[in-house]
């Protein structure tokens, strides 16, 4: 097989050691998740332990006091001791009973390790539930947050472009979509290949010539065909549960004005188990930082990974660096961009006074440097003229000059800087809800004078999204994102988001009888369990979350209750 | 992973040595056997890929040929007197047609490019037939093609790359021998790549 690379090799090594770098990387994130599930729990078993025992202990040591002052009194009226000893021994004494006194019997240890098992299955629970909320995100609220529309006539040739990569990649052709800024970037987004999207600035359209464009889409689809947008939400669930309880402590500490780290904070009674400064330093501090920087190395080796199977893909690398040194000399900055989002990107989203600055070559940098990405694709392609290059990052510098990026309108929907945003906005998956007034178009944008997507037929199901505006934001189940009036009626269905894509659930709203008014659906043809909006998955996390925190009631009663 | 220790190690407390003594080589036999199959499947895969990349090759060249006499005609209407180059583009049509085999196909293929390589150079000899907006459209789809026969072919040619490397590495070329898998040929020329292109500029 005649390929034109000069080292093809290397590439393919380089494939195979980011493959490898990322297992390495998966493996240390579980690695850390695992004490941080079981410290988390012995702390909180450690916490209710202690309040719940504490009037047994005081009462033990009371009565060992005056056991003790008994013999004591006794031996001062025998005169076996004097006062004057006694008080010299006072102190060793009073500790030696107190330590007796707040020994945890057989019975509260036992307590404490059920306590431990269940908080522990408790909080893996909370992390399924991340990644299925990360999951089941639509990728058309990422395509909105951005102010996307799909590619037209004008960007024909990059469709052309993206097509035929697909073909060169064995994938399905991805849909182009256009942001209407002039900034250079470009993500990909979708958990699948077949649900994938790829949105293109507008600028990068204007600057890149054809090759260059070939090389930067060819990146963006091998994200889709490597499946990093799959990966990147495992690890970016993984990363937020990690962060979860530093993240909420800042909110609470940025709300009240507090500073400084107490780690006796809310327990300053006596006898606060020393056990516990370890793990609130690493579930507070330890565990946040690394999990931050894990998160940010996978994002990083899969950009290289990404940009080695797209010079192999179109087999020529010099494409996708004079791509590269164009977005260096202007600069990749998109505003309002989330960082728990900013993987997605071609390049660091991040404000340009930052990127360039503190986080471009950091450790908690989404992307690897661009020099540095530069550098692995020469060692690919063989040097290409340090002049091209050249060129290249001026044209890129002029290009900016010429069209400073375009500030983002006040009707967009603001993002904020917090991972926290992504979720408690609102509710960002959006409720399902079912359409009871006639036909409704669904507009491509905010107003009723924009293209007609598709209809929404009576009885069709939809996600409404939470964002108020002039009109609601939906989600169709084929995918089709849009908007329709307010004026149009909807009825509230008891289903998850995710599931309106499935056949099952789709059920037929009966012709309502002019005269009834159309309360319940009544006579659904669906399967009972599909149609009554709860899947075999709800029933059995609300049951599992319903038995533990019974079995929990039950044992710290039991254990603690009749003596 | 200590859970899943656990009722083994509960089981080898209860149960006699005699017992936990024969599960281990029970135990060995069903990780070969898990090992092979899972081997015998990843070539079957493979295979499947190869013929699956190979039906998209078909495809584009299925398609190019598809536009051929829309061109041939087009270009007729204009230069109809330059009977050698359409009888090459006919021939090497029929040699397409006839050939098969990855290797075979891929020299046919390559006759003709040239082919339409020396029609399109013609061509360019008569600006009358640039004029006509459906010459353009058509040698745009036709270099379209020609792009996406590129890819195909690349697409084939990786998972060949795969499969022929699969039967083989050392373990699976065991299964090769037992089970007749057979490499696959790739979709490069034969004969060497480079021929004369006879490029004519027009005398300007």
């Amino acid at each position: 097989m005649t390929t034109p690379i000069a080292a093809p090799v290397l590439v393919y090594n380089r494939i195979a050691q980011n493959r490898r770098k990322t297992v390495v990387l998966a493996i240390v994130a579980i690695l850390l998740t695992i004490p941080f599930v079981l410290g988390s729990s012995f702390a909180v078993a450690e916490g209710i332990t202690w309040q719940v025992s504490r009037q047994a202990h005081l009462n033990r040591f009371h009565q060992l006091r005056m056991d003790r002052l008994q013999t004591e009194y006794d031996d001062i009226a025998h005169h076996r001791e004097s006062p004057r000893h006694l008080r010299t021994t006072m102190d060793t004494s009073l500790r030696a009973d107190l330590r007796t006194a707040n020994e945890y019997t057989g019975d509260e240890r036992s307590m404490r390790l059920e306590i431990l098992l269940l908080f522990a299955t408790g909080l893996t629970a909370v992390l399924g539930l991340l990644v299925w909320g990360f999951a089941s995100s639509p990728t058309s609220k990422l395509l909105v947050m951005c102010d996307a529309r799909p590619a037209g006539n004008e960007e024909r040739e990059a469709q052309r472009i993206l097509e035929n990569l697909a073909i060169g990649a064995g994938l399905p052709a991805p849909r182009l979509y256009v942001i209407e800024t002039m900034s250079l970037n470009a993500f990909a987004a979708g958990m699948t290949p077949q649900t994938a999207v790829i949105a293109v600035t507008h600028g990068l359209l204007a600057l890149l010539d054809r090759r260059e464009l070939e090389g930067v889409l060819a990146h963006e689809l091998s994200h889709i065909g490597n499946y990093d947008t799959r990966l990147n939400v495992m690890a970016a669930s993984f990363a937020l549960f990690l962060r979860m309880p530093y993240l909420m402590r800042r909110k609470y500490r940025l709300s009240r004005r507090r500073a400084g780290f107490n780690p006796f904070y809310g327990r300053l009674q006596v006898g606060y188990s020393l056990l516990l400064i370890p793990v609130n330093i690493y579930v507070f501090l330890v565990a946040p930082l690394l999990a931050a920087i894990v998160r940010s190395a996978i994002s990083r080796s899969r950009e290289f990974l990404a940009d080695a199977d797209a010079a192999l893909l179109t087999r020529y690398p010099e494409g996708l660096m004079r791509a590269l040194a164009k977005i260096a000399g202007a600069g990749s900055a998109v505003a309002a961009a989330n960082p728990a989002v900013s993987h997605l990107y071609f390049a660091d989203p991040a404000l340009s006074g930052v990127s360039l600055g503190f986080f471009s070559g950091n450790l908690l940098a989404s992307h690897p440097p661009i020099d540095q990405r530069i550098s692995r694709l020469v060692e690919f392609g063989g040097p290409a003229s340090a002049a091209a290059i050249e060129t290249a990052a001026a044209a890129g510098r002029d290009f900016t000059r010429d069209h400073p990026p375009i500030p983002r309108s006040e009707g967009s929907a603001a993002s904020s800087s917090d991972e926290l945003a992504l979720v408690t906005n609102g509710n960002p998956l959006g409720r399902v809800f079912r359409v009871v007034s006639d036909d409704t178009p669904i507009y491509d944008r905010a107003s009723t004078t924009s293209m007609v997507l598709t209809r929404a037929k009576r009885g069709d199901l939809l996600v409404v999204f939470d964002d108020p505006g002039k009109m609601r934001q939906v989600l169709t189940s084929n995918q089709t994102f849009g908007y329709i009036p307010l004026s149009v009626k909807l009825q509230r269905e008891d289903m998850l988001p995710a599931e309106i894509h499935t056949q099952s659930s789709r059920g037929v709203l009966p012709d309502p009888d002019p005269k009834a008014q159309p309360q319940t659906p009544a006579g659904l043809p669906a399967t009972a369990s599909a149609a009554s909006g709860l899947t075999f998955q709800q029933i059995a996390l609300c049951a599992g979350f319903g038995i533990m925190v019974f079995a929990g009631m039950l044992i710290a009663l039991i254990e603690f209750g009749g003596k | 992973m200590l859970s899943i220790a656990l009722p083994f190690v509960v089981a080898a407390a209860f149960a006699p040595p005699v017992i936990v003594g024969a599960a281990f080589p029970l135990l060995f036999i069903v990780l070969v056997a898990g090992a092979a199959i899972g081997l015998y499947n990843r070539l079957i895969r493979d295979r499947m890929r190869t013929r699956e990349a190979w039906s998209g090759v078909d495809v584009q060249l299925k398609r190019r040929s598809s536009l051929i006499p829309n061109l041939v005609e087009t270009v007729q209407g204009y230069a109809g007197h330059e009977r050698e180059v359409f009888e090459q583009v006919a021939r090497s049509r029929g040699a397409l047609a006839g050939a098969s085999g990855p290797a075979a196909i891929a020299s046919a293929d390559q006759g003709l490019s040239q082919a339409l390589g020396r029609l399109m150079a013609v061509a360019e000899n008569y600006p009358q037939l640039q004029a006509a907006g459906t010459f353009k459209q058509l040698q745009d789809e036709l270099s379209d093609t020609e792009e996406k026969i590129a890819y195909a072919r690349q697409f084939y040619n990786q998972n060949v790359l795969e499969y022929n490397t699969r039967i083989q590495s050392f373990p699976s070329n065991q299964f090769a021998k037992w089970f007749r898998f057979e490499p696959v040929a790739f979709f490069a020329a034969e004969e060497s790549a480079a021929q004369d292109v006879n490029v004519h500029f027009p005398a300007a």
